[in-house]
């Protein structure tokens, strides 16, 4: 028997596609009847982590592992490159009305947005949460320990570019 | 060097496949809520893809290291790879704040450091050569 050019969809093509579909949904199901952590079908996202207030490490921890969410490093430039939290985008307080046109779609469409900067003493995690609140951007929180904070629980760190 | 090439393809494709699969299956509310993100599927269509696909993309894995099913789990990574190629430029195209959901929430970091449209684009070559390449095992399978 022949077997059709490799570039033309074949019935074996759709018998394996089929199995594998059958055999995803049976399996992920059971699996997720059964799981604590299952996902709920309709899915209902989940709620916010925090709206108003400040961030524990446990509750800006999840943030950054949350894709609805936005992490802004509010410290100048130099410091982000150097070390930041993993999936933060860096957003220096002092460069805010020159850099925000870059990130209002993605503040729009944050669900919650983090925000961080050196230590507890540190006063430019407040000031862009003060100026973001003035554009009309809702649930900003302050991860108030900062990177201090973030690197002295040994979490993890990346080094990019801004 | 061809022949290779047109074992490795597969083979790195599964290990991808297998790795993403994992994460995923490990991190099922990061997973919804990033596919959630996306914007493109009801609230059903969610749930349902955060709980299968995960476990279609073992299985493909698994489809795509037995030489029987190598060409057709191929072509149905072509095809998935190009499904996540569309979503996520429609998502780029809508300025959305999409974590691509890939490799779950805390991505190996060689991985999360390609943009995914690259890598995607990579992936489905991938998928090309072991699609369109002479089955090797084809003798294997006629006896």
């Amino acid at each position: 028997m022949t077997r059709p050019a490799p570039w033309r969809p074949s019935l074996r093509d759709g018998k394996v596609l089929l199995a594998l579909a059958v055999g995803s949904l049976s399996i992920g199901w059971t699996l997720n009847r059964i799981r604590p952590d299952a996902v709920p079908i309709p899915y209902v996202p989940r709620k916010p982590v925090v709206v108003s207030g400040d961030l524990t490490l446990a509750e800006f921890s999840a943030l950054t592992h949350d894709a609805t969410a936005l992490v802004l490093d509010a410290r100048p430039g130099i410091f982000y490159e150097l070390g930041h939290v993993p999936g933060a985008l860096s957003l220096p307080e002092e460069d805010f009305a020159a850099a925000f046109p870059r990130f209002r779609d993605r503040l729009e469409s944050a669900r919650v947005v983090a925000v961080y900067c050196a230590d507890p003493d540190c006063e430019d995690a407040r000031q862009l949460q003060s100026h973001l609140t003035a554009r009309g951007v809702a649930n900003v929180a302050v991860y108030p320990d900062g990177w201090q904070g973030w690197s002295g629980a040994h979490r993890p760190a990346e080094k990019s570019a801004r | 060097m061809r022949a290779a090439v047109r074992l490795v393809a597969p083979v790195i494709l599964a290990a991808i496949f297998a790795y993403s699969g994992w994460v995923k299956l490990a991190h099922p509310a990061d997973f919804a809520a990033a596919v959630a993100a996306y914007r493109l599927l009801p609230p059903a269509g969610i749930g349902l893809v955060a709980v299968a696909l995960p476990v279609f993309e073992l299985l493909l894995a698994a489809t795509l290291v037995v030489p029987q099913w190598r060409q057709e789990g191929a072509g149905i990574a072509l095809a998935l790879l190009f499904l996540f190629f569309t979503a996520t430029a429609a998502a780029q195209a809508r300025h959305l704040n999409v974590d691509c959901g890939c490799f779950g929430p805390d991505p190996w970091r060689p991985l999360r450091a390609v943009p995914p449209l690259i890598r995607d684009g990579a992936l489905m070559a991938a998928a090309a050569i072991a699609r369109l390449a002479p089955n090797l095992d084809r003798g294997a399978r006629r006896r």
